[in-house]
């Protein structure tokens, strides 16, 4: 029988694979392609080596490890005591990791930070096709924002009566983006659980 | 970037589980010079720009990635110097590490002033909470990008992505599996794949507040 993955596997594993072409599309480009593009994007290269020969400097001082909080605590400390000299370069042939996503410190977004403040499984369909570029993150919206995202609320709760649970979801989103503070109303949490409900029911 | 060196792995120092010797330092930094780190920034630069869209985004995204370095490690032997940056990078983004970084400190924080209070078992109980915590966050973000993902194959009609990813949830990994409890052409599953990762990009992308120009979704088509 076969272990079902968590959904922090299946979505890791997603990742790796997008990842892998989104690098590769990078690293084949020639050194003078890279050069240039960064140049057009106002990077120079002069000011770029300096701040790698900076972080290599900071690494030598111990600075970066320093800055990092890295392994600060006492019992780190004196495990590491206990190791032999250069053991970090001149290692046994075990693999490091091979990949940079499958670590076990797995950073997470502001989304999740919502999820786990409001205790609701906060989140929404993106309806890549229907999507319009929205502001995104604004501190304060202003009143057209507003009036945006509460069209865009109005929008949700048609699609949500429809039974249209992606659509819900997405304009969910898109109100969301215009005027974050607005979303934790108690109706939208419903409505967004209903509507997430209603996407998984569609398995 | 010379191939023809030495090629011992550094391990990093989550691995080693302390910080690095004066030696061992050094003896990184002259592996990542002799693999050409100025250039291989300049890589991971490019790539973190075309991803965040603004100058200190992707300064700020290079920087993390090397301290992931640092942490992490990197064997030289599996993977060029400029790929690994470039991962790292793209490890950084698609998990915006700097927001769920000041939820963790608060919580830290939270727990240092339970411990000044509490007994001796306080630390045992703390580094439970946060693991615990850090856990039932991951997941539910990894469930709640899944549903997003399931709702734009939905939208998209993508039957074969939307049988890949239910067999995936259930523990079927392998395509000619799949092809044959579904009825479909193994083909079918292989060919969903770039739709699939470009799906993921998208998301991820939106996730971040960048929305992908019509040409940049189709770039992975050519």
């Amino acid at each position: 029988m076969t272990t079902p993955p968590t959904h922090r596997e299946v979505w890791q594993r997603l990742l790796d694979e997008a990842g892998e072409d989104e690098v590769e599309r990078v690293t084949r480009l020639s050194p003078a392609e890279v050069e240039k593009q960064l140049a057009a994007h106002g990077f120079e290269a002069g000011a770029e080596r300096a701040k790698a020969d900076a972080f290599l400097e900071d690494l030598v001082a111990g600075r970066i490890e320093e800055q990092a909080g890295i392994a600060t605590t006492g019992k780190a400390e004196e495990k590491g005591a206990a190791q032999a000299v250069s053991a970090a370069v001149v290692a046994p042939p075990e693999k490091a990791p091979a990949r940079a996503a499958p670590e076990p410190q797995r950073p997470r977004t502001a989304i999740a930070l919502l999820i786990a403040a409001t205790s609701a499984a906060a989140g929404g369909a993106v309806v890549y096709a229907t999507m319009t570029p929205a502001g995104v993150g604004a501190p304060a919206p202003d009143d057209v924002a507003l009036a945006k995202a509460a069209e865009w609320r109005t929008k949700a709760g048609a699609a949500c009566d429809a039974k249209d649970w992606a659509k819900c979801l997405a304009a969910l989103d898109e109100a969301r983006a215009l005027d974050p503070a607005g979303d934790a109303a108690a109706v939208l949490k419903e409505r967004r659980e209903r509507a997430m409900r209603g996407i998984l029911g569609e398995r | 970037m010379n191939d023809h060196l030495p090629m011992a792995p550094f391990l990093g120092t989550d691995r080693l589980g302390r910080r690095l010797t004066d030696e061992e330092r050094h003896s990184f930094e002259a592996l990542l010079r002799a693999h050409d780190f100025h250039g291989a920034r300049r890589y991971a630069l490019l790539f973190a720009i075309k991803k965040c869209r603004n100058v200190a985004g992707a300064e700020d995204l290079v920087g993390r990635a090397c301290v992931r370095l640092v942490r992490w490690g990197w064997d030289p032997n599996e993977v060029p110097l400029a790929a690994r940056l470039a991962r790292l990078v793209w490890s950084e983004w698609t998990h915006a590490v700097a927001e769920t970084k000041a939820a963790r400190d608060a919580e830290r924080a939270f727990h240092r002033e339970l411990k000044a209070t509490e007994s001796k078992s306080a630390k045992s109980h703390e580094d439970r909470v946060i693991a615990a915590a850090d856990e039932e966050r991951e997941e539910t973000y990894a469930r709640d990008q899944i549903i997003k993902l399931r709702a734009a194959m939905v939208e998209a009609k993508d039957s074969v992505n939307l049988l890949w990813l239910d067999f995936t949830l259930q523990g079927i990994t392998d395509m000619k599996d799949m092809a044959r409890r579904s009825g479909r052409q193994p083909e079918e599953f292989y060919a969903a794949t770039k739709r699939r990762k470009r799906m993921v990009v998208r998301l991820a992308a939106t996730d971040r507040g960048v929305i992908l120009e019509q040409d940049e979704k189709d770039e992975g088509d050519a």
